[in-house]
């Protein structure tokens, strides 16, 4: 038998009210850990990005296009070694157009050169290849849809409007996290044809891969400055600079994502705090008692923190309990899944959970100083009258 | 008034000189005692009886070390508690008295066993083996050598207070005392208990202060001093 035991048994007095703080323990250090994932997996996305990538856009914006024949150019140019292109369709699935998901229109044989990470058997490769209207599909959306290999298909364009049938040629999966698998990628030559003669031959991005990684940034100046002089002017960047650019503007989000994580601590720090100074309360009478008999203030201060560190600890390892299946398999896996670019890895790191722990213990036993406070300054022979 | 012997010729335990309490109310003094004098024997077993208001709890208080006087001087078992830090008198009451209340004031998440090893938590270099043998057999001095693993609410309130009676003497101390120990009590119980208390005095030696309103529950003492607003009566 030992205070800080005695505490544990006391915390079970109230057995509502334990459960309920428990569990907002919990809750708080569950959604800590996926709010701090949420922010660690989008900032280092960057790191998942391919080192010998590099993507070219139209220096204004990503919604105005460049002609094709820029990335014919910039395929002969020194060091790069391989160049696909494509177009953002904005597809929906007429029968769900809420549901969205990735289609892009490209250059499959280039493609799959360019992204060497999208993998699918021979057969559906050549499948795709052959077939002007076919489209290779990511697993993770096929699951999702019920699309199997040789169904027809009906997306709704939104930038190129009309209903565009499609011939499901392939599955696709990848062997990096940093592509997402629930995107359609269908031929270019299939839309450019469609097109009336204003709108042929553009292209919405570029993407060329380079033989010498760390010549990236020199190679991308080299590309803006061929096109200089042109009506249409590029700006190229690593793969990494492309998200790290497209994450700039999602700053504002992460700081308050982060803020919003810390604020739920803070609130829980406030409940265990009130619960604590609760039972305080209704067992000045005991800590009367245990004065009497000799125990010292830092006695019962002992007593009253010891509850609080009992609630962080089993509240804490719950939410971890809960946290890792929750993010690691549940949102975790749907974000890989269908926003691979943004999140390649949605996995609960050990120091977000050592952090989230460490975090629900100190905030607990924090917020009970000042009911411990309280219940060390306690007068004895006041504290006897008070009967609980 | 003081009746019958005061302790067979032993020293004095408990010496109380001049002493005054006073509480605030506001801006206004309460003088709960006044220039009080009073010496218990060691081995007594003494009784204090009074009104309501009439300053026998803060006495007791007084004696047990849980308050200090406004003036005067206490002398309890060699110390002088006036004197004494919160810390001190903590330690003093851990060594030399047992307290026994009215409303038993047990731990409900403890065991009877484990509520009479509380105070043997503050003993240094006591193995739990030790504590938990010592606990046992305070319990079986109350004659609850069966109830060792109850819990309070699974105890009649004369059990209850046998417990209270375990935890205040398993320290072994020189004084118990108790505030209306047979309060709650219905007079069965409350015979056992006063029984107990005699026992304690009469075989083990304890001296004991026990405030309360029955006269009855007083007949058991050797000694009773009766307050009146503040003062002892003549």
């Amino acid at each position: 038998m030992t205070l800080t035991g005695i505490a544990a048994r006391n915390i079970g007095r109230n057995k509502l009210r334990t459960t309920i703080t428990v569990i907002v323990v919990a809750v708080s250090t569950l959604f800590f850990i996926m709010l701090r994932t949420v922010v660690w997996s989008w900032t280092s996305a960057s790191e998942f990005a391919k080192k010998d990538r590099i993507a070219t856009r139209h220096k204004v914006s990503f919604v105005m296009q460049l002609p094709k024949r820029y990335a014919e150019e910039i395929a002969q140019m020194p060091g790069v070694t391989a160049v696909s292109y494509a177009n953002w369709f904005g597809g929906k699935d007429p029968r769900d157009e809420n549901d969205f998901f990735a289609t892009i229109a490209t250059d499959p044989a280039s493609l799959l050169k360019v992204y060497p990470e999208i993998k699918t058997p021979e057969a559906q490769k050549e499948a795709w290849l052959s077939d002007r209207r076919g489209a290779l599909i990511g697993d993770a959306l096929a699951k999702k849809k019920g699309w199997k290999v040789g169904d027809k298909i009906t997306l709704a364009g939104s930038i190129y409007p009309g209903n565009w049938d499609f011939n499901v040629s392939g599955i696709y999966t990848t062997t990096t996290t940093n592509v997402d698998r629930s995107t359609v990628w269908f031929h270019w030559d299939y839309l450019n044809e469609s097109l009336p003669e204003r709108r042929k031959d553009m292209v919405g991005w570029i993407v060329s891969n380079i033989s010498d990684p760390g010549a990236s940034g020199r190679i991308s100046k080299e590309v803006d400055a061929k096109f200089e002089e042109r009506d249409l002017q590029t700006i190229t960047m690593s793969e990494a600079a492309l998200n790290q650019s497209f994450l700039g503007m999602f700053s504002a989000i992460l700081k308050a994502i982060d803020l919003v994580s810390v604020v739920m601590i803070a609130i829980m720090g406030l409940i265990v705090g009130n619960t604590i100074a609760m039972g305080v309360r209704e067992r000045t009478n005991e800590y009367g008692v245990l004065r009497a008999i000799g125990f010292l203030p830092k006695h019962v201060a002992q007593f009253v923190l010891g509850e609080a560190l009992v609630i962080g600890i089993v509240g804490g390892l719950l939410g971890l309990a809960l946290g890792y299946p929750f993010v690691n398999f549940g949102v975790g896996r749907f974000l890989e899944e269908n926003m691979g670019q943004m999140f390649p890895q949605f996995r609960v790191q050990p120091q977000i959970a050592a952090l989230a722990f460490g975090l629900a213990l100190l905030l607990a036993v924090v917020s009970a100083i000042l009911p411990a406070r309280r219940a060390a300054k306690l007068q004895v022979v006041e504290s006897l009258r008070r009967v609980g | 008034m003081s009746e019958s012997n005061t302790g067979n010729g032993k020293s004095d335990i408990i010496t109380l000189k001049g002493v005054g309490k006073s509480f605030w109310r506001g801006k206004e003094r309460l003088d709960v005692l006044k220039d009080l004098d009073l010496t218990m024997k060691e081995g007594s077993f003494e009784a204090l009886m009074g009104p309501s208001g009439s300053g026998k709890s803060t006495l007791l208080n007084l004696i047990a070390g849980l308050d200090v006087p406004t003036s005067g001087s206490i002398n309890v078992a060699g110390s002088e508690l006036g004197n004494m830090s919160e810390g001190d008198r903590a330690g003093f009451r851990a060594a030399n008295i047992g307290f026994v209340f009215q409303t038993y004031n047990l731990m409900p998440v403890l065991t009877a066993v484990e509520n009479v090893e509380l105070p043997l938590l503050l003993v240094k270099n006591m193995s739990a083996g030790e504590r938990r043998q010592r606990a046992e057999k305070a319990l079986k001095l109350v004659g609850l050598e069966g109830r060792m693993g109850h819990y309070p609410r699974q105890l009649s309130g004369g059990q209850e207070q046998r417990v209270t009676i375990a935890r205040a003497i398993v320290t072994d101390p020189k004084i118990i005392v108790a505030d209306e120990p047979t309060g709650d009590l219905d007079r069965e119980s409350a015979n056992d208990i006063l029984n107990l208390l005699g026992r304690l005095n009469t075989e083990l030696g304890k001296t004991i202060v026990m405030v309360t309103h029955d006269p009855a529950a007083a007949e058991r003492a050797r000694v009773t001093h009766r307050l009146d607003k503040g003062a002892l009566a003549l």
